[in-house]
């Protein structure tokens, strides 16, 4: 589904991602492991799309194109998503008339009937009784006035709503109490099927506990050091991360 | 792909930029200015320049009475002793007013509908304003069409005139209510009030009236348009509405003007009475000449407005909703009179370009358990700046008065500016007066997250924009909203398709 | 009166009344200035800050108390000048018999100054009828990036609050001197001093039995 090859990212003139090679197949779960600073968040963004202020080469395709070719929103389109490590708030901006907007721009692209009120409004109460969110923060703006834990469950309610190909979680467990985290893990297993893949991005092994990815990947200062399966997580756990160089 | 069934909403993209990308200046169709069209007819025109010969010019051309003559030059005189203020926060190109033309009106005078000039009709066509006897919209509105200087039709006259409501020109009310004029003619905005007021009484050529009698409500939306054609004409519009004991009504004025490099100037005047339980409704939707991208051209935008709660439990709103304008000066107030009144102003502000907009209303409280209401909310683009000036003045006796106002400016990258400057004087310790201001942007961030959720750029920009501007798109008359979203090509069920 | 703040210098101020201060705020420096001004005499107090370098912090107090007589104007001038400042403004009054507050609290935010977060917030209690309260709180902004809110209020105290405290057994007076002190109290505990801040709570305790004795 999504491939990889010998990726490098500039920003501002500083390396960030110094050859990365990866490739996800449908079905699968990997989660990636590192340090904070070591480019993992800036995978996940250039992946979405992020190209402001990036000095990008190598190759990524994403189920057959070439993903460099595309816009953010035709990446989106296309089934990618990614739960940002720090959602911003959009004030002012319904959460449900935004994502109504979002899941129908999707569902064209999809060649599927755009959802009227009264199809989202269903679909959406049970998503948002399994997550513990309240209903009327769906009438609220984005993100408005919302702690990081709640930001992180809108997040993953999002992802529920627009149901993509490939979801990119950037640490997803921060600001999370146990109680969330279960749910939000109960709900990314359930959500796991042939057709679409995950990518999980954390630097604590504590998740990978609820969810068992099927491939973990250890990343220092921008490269992959190290590929195993879950197994290798444990043993992150246990030696830190100094081992990995 | 997708910008090609977005073609549509393309053509309506308004002019937001400079925090964005570069393929998004060249997929956004920097909407030129539609209405930018002149209409080739036959003009009776003023020879430029003001002295008391124009005066008298005009006063002779209307066939106004003797004291229309009177009153004119009285203004007039106190004119030529008055300076221009240059106090505003706005910087612009002097004005020559001798070089305006401050009459002019099409030759042929119509006496019915079917005689109006098949050019002016065509003109109006184009601007989508109707000038037929039948339903229009949802709702029925009335019509009153002002070209240039002269009104060319009022519709609906009949119907109203069963309900004791006068719906006209200024022009004809003069005429035929001559002691309703008399009466009520610079009672709100005295002749003395500013500079551009006191022009405006010297040299008012048309404007509308309506007179809505004790107990009336009015069923229809009145709604004027005004258009300025001839190079160099000035606009000097004088309305005048009146609401008797117990009397409703909604009035809705509009306004365009062709493209065009030297500067035009709109000085208008416009003053409302409401008498005791009466409300009066008005809504601007101005969309002038923006002024090219270079800041050349454009329309000076002078305005008075005054509203005067007279009676007890009175109430008067204004809803304004702007775009374009090179300079814009217009301070809609209230004057809360009668106990118990109630004033309030909305407005929406958008500039691009080079435009500036300094904004803003004045609510005086006099009587007891007034209150104003005051909601600003502001869209800076591009190198445009946008000042927002309020005054709050609770005076001694105004007991228990409540005032609240709230100032949003929202910046589309950083070369534009937002001001707010509100001015509070509270006499009266048992007042209570509140006031929040903030300001929000659009940032790169916030377009990357909504991107990734499949939202293209234009999207994005249009859903932030709607959701801050809803509040005030919410005001205007049903009738309109569907115009005033069109204007600024923010709507969100259109974006989704 | 010229103020530098050097580079990582945390300084509390007090301004003296009717003082013209400018204040230069160097990189990560931080200021805190206290702007006190009891029942005396008309006082006039203007407070420039320029905030030069990056991720400066300004937080300007001011507690303004007077009654018959006397204007207090308090006029400050905030301008921020470098990116990821951060300006916090509280001024709080209480005006009694004819007394009169002037607050003229500006803001600029230039161009470079991105990702600036500034505050000003001006409440004013007016405890008689006399009482007159100016008040213009002004906002320029020259970039988009920038976080700004600004408030102002005038108003008496509330009358649920007062019912509360009375149906608690307090009596009127008490009760009104209770919420003034808890009002003025917000910006005295600003102050990091406790000797200072006892000082202050002193004079105003004495401010108000003097001003609220037979008002109503």
């Amino acid at each position: 589904m999504l491939e990889i090859k010998n990726l490098h990212v500039n920003i501002d003139g500083k390396e960030i991602l110094k050859g990365i090679d990866l490739e996800i197949k449908a079905g699968e779960t990997h989660a990636i492991m590192g340090k904070n600073g070591s480019g993992k968040t800036t995978l996940a963004r250039v992946i979405a799309g992020q190209k402001e202020g990036c000095e990008i080469s190598g190759q990524v395709n994403f189920l057959g194109r070439n993903l460099f070719e595309m816009e953010p929103e035709e990446r989106a389109r296309a089934g990618i998503f990614l739960a940002f490590q720090n959602p911003i708030e959009v004030p002012g901006v319904a959460l449900s008339s935004f994502l109504t907007s979002s899941l129908n721009e999707i569902r064209k692209a999809r060649k599927e009937l755009p959802l009227d009120w009264f199809d989202f409004s269903r679909q959406v109460e049970e998503k948002t009784k399994s997550l513990g969110l309240k209903e009327e923060f769906l009438s609220r703006g984005v993100n408005e006035g919302f702690s990081g834990g709640e930001r992180k469950k809108n997040e993953i309610f999002q992802m529920m709503v627009l149901q993509p190909r490939l979801a990119l979680l950037d640490e997803i467990d921060s600001g999370l109490d146990i109680d969330s985290l279960k749910r939000v893990a109960k709900i990314i297993n359930n959500s796991r099927k042939e057709d679409n893949a995950f990518l999980m991005i954390t630097h604590y092994q504590r998740i990978l506990n609820y969810i068992k990815p099927d491939f973990v990947h250890v990343m220092v200062e921008g490269r992959i050091v190290k590929s195993g399966n879950s197994k290798l997580a444990k043993e992150v756990e246990k030696t830190g991360y100094g081992n990995f160089s | 792909m997708y910008s090609l069934q977005n073609a549509a909403l393309q053509k309506h993209i308004n002019l937001f930029s400079a925090n964005v990308s570069n393929k998004l200046l060249e997929k956004i169709v920097k909407r030129e200015y539609e209405w930018g069209f002149h209409t080739p007819v036959e003009a009776e025109k003023a020879p430029a320049g003001l002295d008391e010969n124009t005066i008298k010019f005009i006063w002779r051309k209307k066939e106004e009475p003797e004291f229309m003559l009177a009153l004119r030059l009285k203004a007039y005189h106190y004119w030529l002793t008055m300076k221009e203020p240059g106090w505003a926060n706005i910087k612009y190109d002097p004005i020559d007013y001798q070089k305006i033309i401050y009459y002019s009106a099409p030759k042929k005078r119509p006496g019915s509908l079917q005689e109006i000039d098949p050019e002016i009709r065509k003109t109006y066509e184009k601007l989508g304003i109707p000038l037929k006897e039948q339903e229009i919209l949802a709702g029925v509105v009335a019509v009153d069409a002002i070209f240039d200087s002269v009104s060319v039709a009022t519709t609906y006259r009949k119907k109203l005139k069963d309900l004791g409501i006068i719906f006209c020109s200024i022009s004809d009310a003069i005429k035929n209510h001559p002691e309703l004029v008399r009466k009520y003619l610079g009672s709100v905005v005295p002749y003395t009030d500013n500079f551009f007021a006191t022009l405006n009484s010297a040299v008012f050529s048309d404007g509308s009236f309506v007179y809505v009698p004790k107990g009336v409500r009015c069923p229809i939306e009145l709604s004027s348009y005004f258009r300025m054609n001839t190079p160099q004409a000035g606009q000097f519009e004088r309305t005048l509405i009146i609401a008797e004991e117990g009397s409703y009504v909604s009035y809705l004025e509009g306004c365009s003007a062709p493209q065009r490099f030297e500067h035009q100037l709109h000085a208008a005047v416009v003053e409302l009475i409401a008498h005791k339980d009466a409300e009066i409704r008005y809504a601007t939707v101005q969309n002038w000449y923006p002024g090219d991208k270079k800041g050349r051209g454009g329309v000076y935008n002078f305005v008075t407005k005054r509203g005067l709660c007279l009676g007890e439990n009175s109430r008067i709103s204004w809803t304004q909703l702007e775009t374009g304008s090179a300079i814009t000066w217009k301070y809609p107030g209230c004057v809360l009179k009668g106990d118990n009144s109630v004033g309030e102003f909305y407005s929406l502000a958008i500039t691009s370009n080079y435009q500036q907009a300094d904004t803003g209303t004045k609510m005086i409280h006099l009587g007891k358990n007034t209150k104003s209401r005051i909601v600003s909310k502001s869209v800076s683009a591009m190198r445009s700046n946008n000042s927002f000036r309020g005054l709050v003045k609770v005076e001694r006796e105004a007991d228990n008065s409540k005032s609240f106002s709230r100032c949003d400016a929202l910046l589309i990258g950083n070369k534009c500016s937002a001001n707010t400057f509100p001015h509070f004087e509270v006499y009266n310790n048992t007042a209570k007066v509140g006031h929040e201001a903030s300001t929000s942007r659009i940032g790169k961030d916030i377009i990357f997250y909504l991107r990734q959720r499949g939202l293209s750029e234009e999207q994005a920009i249009a859903l932030i924009v709607n959701g801050f501007t809803r509040e005030i798109l919410s005001m205007l008359p049903f009738e309109f909203a569907l115009e005033a979203k069109k204007l600024l090509s923010v709507s969100l069920e259109g974006s989704v398709g | 009166m010229e103020i530098f703040l050097k580079e990582k210098e945390k300084l509390n101020y007090f301004t003296l009344n009717n003082a013209s201060t400018n204040i230069y705020l160097a990189k990560e420096s931080h200021l805190c200035v206290y702007s006190f001004t009891f029942g005396e005499e008309s006082v006039k107090n203007n407070l420039n800050v320029i905030l030069e370098e990056e991720q400066a912090k300004a937080e300007l107090y001011g507690l303004y108390l007077v009654s018959d007589g006397q204007i207090a104007e308090n006029n400050t001038f905030l301008r921020h000048l470098a990116p990821f400042c951060q300006s916090f403004q509280q001024y709080y009054g209480i005006l009694a018999g004819k007394g009169r507050a002037v607050f003229n609290g500006r803001i600029r935010i230039e161009r470079k100054a991105k990702g600036t977060d500034a505050y000003l917030e001006n409440k004013n209690i007016l405890l008689s009828n006399d009482a007159e309260v100016l008040g213009r709180p002004f906002l320029e902004i020259f970039d988009d990036d920038v976080k700004c809110t600004h408030a102002f209020s005038a108003s008496l105290l509330e009358e649920d609050e007062i019912f509360y405290l009375r149906s608690r057994g307090i009596d009127k007076e008490t009760a009104k001197k209770i919420l003034l002190t808890s009002f003025a109290k917000k910006i005295i505990n600003k102050v990091n001093k406790p000797s200072l801040k006892e000082n202050l709570c002193a004079k105003i305790s004495q401010f108000l039995s003097e001003k609220l004795e037979g008002k109503n």
